[in-house]
């Protein structure tokens, strides 16, 4: 055999092992991929190198800088969707027609069963207490594409797939029939029977028709008659780059209208007054600009749009507390996670209400008493209620801070916090998890139905620190 | 980092294998070590400084037995050889399974209401039974004479961390590959059969296993919800089967490619496995380096078959609860193990063992052994006895309804894997593919070659591009 016969196999390996280094050489970069930055180049010293996430993040910073990766993205979509027919990411769901829908939506019925906290409580508690706070309010959880959308829906698993429209439907019935409730989804439903598409086709978000509904229901919130007002409708089409074409290596571009308005409003609300919560639906839908100023900047200039994690790691607590209308919009597959931010709009905003007092009980001795002392740093405990220990309608548990003795120089700020007894049923959502200001309160929720006797916590601070009466406020939307 | 992720096909590799041929014939083996723990530390970080510990000690004791035995001081290189048993699978005791003995006191103490033993979660080392075992080997072959003790510590190191085998096997010997930990010498014609052989198993990695694992993991999880079918408890098994093979076989085969183009022979590990006609035969091809050391070091050491039939049954029982437990640290492993031993002298006994020339109806023979196999299988992949129970529950108590996640996982991809997978696994043969194609001539042998490196190799390529992370399914053990 020839020389360059025999050493071809090895020469053709190692040429297509050094194309992605060799293209980087050459001044090829990889772009953005998969609707996110790319992973950061972690540290490497003497520490970092001990642990196993700096090398996680290590190949994730290559993998996403190899040029090439998009060219082969490409092809394993093409391979995939026309030579199977499947997709090629386990993420994305091949539609009819051509539409495509995101899997993560079926997420939360993945772990059904397990005693967590009920994302109906959590929406319904959020709306009742910033309603009560006496802000108007909007609190919308956005249906899911799959559950929306369904002309074109793949098969999916069934059971997955049930589970998610029970669970869908339980939140929107529970905002539909609470103050301060804002839902959009059986209007979604009517325009999809029509005919009319309310979401795109290559993308998780709504198209211009979900998105004027949304925005028309938003502004009709703030104010009454504010979208007739500013005579909010569809305008020109545009080009639209589909998220989920990206996660199958495949750009797709979906042709959309956007959504405009006439005129600015002749009395915007003066800035501040309102504040917009929300993911990225809401931010398409109104903070985005599109083809100029975006629908917030013309009708609603001044105001304040916040993202989950944002509110949640205390950014936006000012614009929270000096609000007079909150509207909050959540992605209905983000449902998880909004059970654990949910705490901060009501910690913020239910300082205003007032209550009756009740009496601590301790659960380890079943002492009863007014006032709480926490003699040994913790103690677990159940409220009784002044009341009815059940109630149709949620309730707040305001658990005031009286005295908390003061931190040692140097070291951070005592602080009291409150923790939920995981064996006693499904966790309640919204319970503020730590107070360190004196004079300042925790607030544990009790949802609709559920006995206040029945929800146990502890709660733990420094020796010495005394909670006042606990008070039952009731979210009855009076 | 697993071979078919982007970073090491596409950084590390390359670059090893350019500067390991590039540098000088004396630097080499500092080359490949530098580059073997480099590639270790990806996977364990801290532990690899405990690793080169240990291998130090064992390449210190290695010596002073070899010393012992040639100063005709039998007794004091027995008792060395016992400090090298009781560090090396002490260390793998420790981490591999102090956490399950401590469950197990845990629970006797709760059965009998002693209150919390509680319980230790120790990080299980990536690799650390394919090593232990062959630096285990290393200690008994010095002590019986059957190799050099090396007087170069660097040798030791090289043979313990060798990055194609270091985490996945095949188990190698010091003695199978001395001369080129010594001298790694990189030829042309070893080169050009290693990149064939690599791409033979990345081919399966990533074309087959990876497509059919959604498959298995989907019949596995509907089992724990209890919504597993009896089609779909079949299907299920029968692709994990599938998977299992073309997973494991193909770090194999890819580690014994690497090795070829590094100047190293590796051992073979797998040889048609399904298509055994008994049970000892499948124990011959699969896994085959992990047998031969149970063999080799417990087996025969125990008497082998040289003493009454009784103490060749307690001899196989012993190997085969042995072997469970080396694959993991559960009851189900045990029994596992258990079962397989169980056959085996059911074989002997029957005379099944269709070890040498024909047999009578070997279609029905393949089948039944296979059948086995799969029942096996199921105890291995479930995570406790009960989701096992579980699973055989659904397999042989017939369910209807809706097969759901299976059905969903079961996408035309992982058919079509699925169909060439079982057309190359279940099907007859005298030689795994990997081998024939790098060992045998002919017109046939040489399209498929060409068609492996010209469309194959660059589909696995794009493929383990633009797929997520995929670990193998060996490295748990």
């Amino acid at each position: 055999m020839r020389p360059f016969i025999r050493i071809l196999p090895v020469v053709w390996l190692l040429a297509l092992l050094v194309a992605p280094a060799a293209a980087y050489v050459m001044g090829e970069r990889q772009p953005d991929l998969e609707n996110r930055p790319k992973a950061a180049a972690p540290d490497l010293n003497r520490g970092t190198l001990r642990k196993e996430e700096t090398f996680k993040q290590l190949d994730a910073a290559i993998v996403d800088r190899l040029p090439l990766r998009q060219h082969a993205l490409s092809l394993r979509g093409r391979i995939a969707i026309d030579v199977f027919g499947d997709s090629p990411n386990r993420d994305v769901l091949l539609g009819d027609d051509r539409w495509l829908y995101f899997r993560e939506a079926l997420r939360l019925c993945e772990d059904e069963g397990r005693p967590r906290a009920d994302p109906a409580d959590a929406v319904e508690l959020v709306a009742r207490t910033l309603t009560a706070s006496g802000r108007r309010t909007g609190v919308l959880v956005a249906g899911s594409k799959l559950a929306i959308a369904r002309e074109n829906r793949p098969d999916v698993d069934a059971r997955k797939l049930d589970c998610m429209e029970r669970r869908a439907s339980r939140v929107h019935r529970r905002l539909d029939g609470t103050p301060g409730g804002l839902t959009i989804r059986d209007r979604l439903l009517e325009l999809e029977a029509a005919g009319r598409p309310t979401f795109l086709r290559s993308d998780t978000h709504w198209n211009a028709t979900g998105r004027l509904t949304f925005v028309r229901a938003v502004l009709d919130r703030v104010r009454p008659g504010l979208a007739d007002e500013v005579d909010v409708h569809l305008g020109p089409e545009e080009g639209r780059d589909g998220d989920l074409g990206r996660f199958i290596g495949r750009e797709r571009i979906d042709h959309d209208e956007t959504v405009v308005i006439t005129r600015p409003p002749a009395d915007p609300p003066p800035a501040g007054d309102v504040l917009l919560v929300g993911d990225s639906q809401m931010d398409r839908s109104l903070v985005a600009p599109v083809t100029g100023p975006s629908i917030r900047d013309r009708v609603l200039p001044g105001q304040r749009f916040c993202l989950w994690h944002e509110l949640a790691a205390g950014a936006c607590d000012e614009a929270m507390r000096r609000a007079k209308v909150v509207i909050t919009e959540v992605v209905a597959r983000n449902l998880d996670g909004f059970v654990e931010v949910c705490w901060r709009p009501v910690a913020l905003t239910a300082p205003t209400l007032d209550g009756e007092r009740g009496r601590w009980e301790r659960t380890d001795d079943g002492r009863r008493g007014r006032e709480l002392t926490l003699t040994d740093g913790s103690a677990p405990v159940r409220v009784r209620v002044p009341g009815p220990d059940v109630r149709r309608v949620p309730r707040l548990l305001r658990l005031p801070i009286r005295h908390l003795p003061a931190a040692a120089a140097g070291q951070p700020p005592s602080t009291v916090t409150l923790t939920q007894d995981a064996t006693a049923g499904p966790a309640v959502p919204c319970a503020t998890p730590s107070q360190s200001v004196e004079g300042g309160a925790l607030f544990l929720p009790v949802p609709a139905g559920r006995p206040a006797s029945s929800v146990l916590a502890t709660l733990s601070g420094p020796a010495g620190t005394v909670l006042g009466a606990p008070e039952e406020i009731v979210l009855d939307g009076r | 980092m697993v071979f078919s992720s982007p970073t090491f096909l596409f950084l590390f590799l390359p670059a090893v294998l350019l500067a390991t041929w590039a540098a000088p014939t004396r630097l080499r083996r500092f080359v490949l070590l530098a580059a073997s723990i480099g590639f270790y530390t990806w996977g364990v970080q801290d532990f690899v400084l405990l690793i080169i510990a240990s291998t130090t000690v064992d390449w210190a004791l290695a010596r002073a037995i070899q010393r012992a035995r040639r100063d005709g001081r039998g007794r004091l290189a027995r008792g060395l050889l016992l400090v090298g048993l009781v560090q090396n699978l002490g260390l793998l005791a420790w981490f591999k399974y102090a956490g399950f003995l401590s469950e197990q006191v845990e629970r006797i103490a709760d059965a009998f209401g002693m209150g919390h033993t509680g319980t230790l979660e120790i990080l299980l080392p990536i690799g650390i039974s394919f090593f232990t075992f062959e630096k285990v080997s290393y200690l008994v072959d010095v002590w019986r004479g059957d190799v050099e003790a090396r007087r170069d510590p660097t040798d030791v190191l090289l043979f313990v961390f060798l990055f194609p085998r270091s985490i996945a096997g095949p188990i190698v010997r010091l003695r199978e590959i001395q001369d080129d930990l010594r001298r790694p010498q990189p030829r042309v014609d070893l080169a050009q059969a290693g990149a064939i052989r690599f791409s033979h198993g990345l081919a399966k990695k990533v074309l087959i296993a990876d497509q059919i694992a959604p498959v298995a993991d989907a019949a596995f999880a509907s089992a724990a919800d209890g919504s597993l079918t009896t089609g779909s408890a079949w299907l299920g098994i029968v692709a994990y089967s599938l998977q299992l093979y073309f997973d494991f076989s193909a770090y194999s085969d890819m580690a014994i490619g690497i090795g070829m183009m590094l100047g190293f022979r590796l051992p073979e590990n797998f040889d048609r496995p399904y298509s055994s006609k008994s049970i000892t035969e499948f124990w011959r091809r699969w896994h085959m380096t992990l047998s031969r050391w149970f063999r080799d070091y417990v087996y025969i050491p125990l008497g082998g078959n040289r003493g009454s039939e009784a103490t060749t049954r307690r001899n196989l029982v012993i190997v085969f609860a042995l072997t469970g437990m080396w694959h993991g640290a559960e009851w189900a492993f045990v029994l596992w193990g258990l079962y397989h031993g169980a056959w085996l002298l059911i074989e002997r006994r029957m005379g099944w063992r269709a070890l040498d020339g024909p047999v009578r109806l070997p279609w029905l023979r393949r089948a039944a052994v296979l059948f086995i196999v799969l029942i096996g299988w199921v105890l291995f992949r479930a995570e406790s006895l009960s989701l096992a129970g579980d699973y055989y529950h659904a397999m042989f108590v017939p369910t209807g309804g809706d097969a759901g996640a299976v059905d969903v996982a079961l996408t035309n991809q992982a058919l079509a894997a699925m169909l060439v997978g079982a057309a190359i696994a279940f099907l007859p043969g005298t030689m795994s593919g990997g081998r024939r194609l790098v060992e045998t001539v002919g017109p046939r042998v040489a399209t498929a070659r060409t068609v492996l490196l010209a469309v194959v190799l660059p589909l696995a390529l794009v493929t383990a591009f633009a797929s997520d992370y995929s670990p193998f399914l060996y490295f748990q053990f």
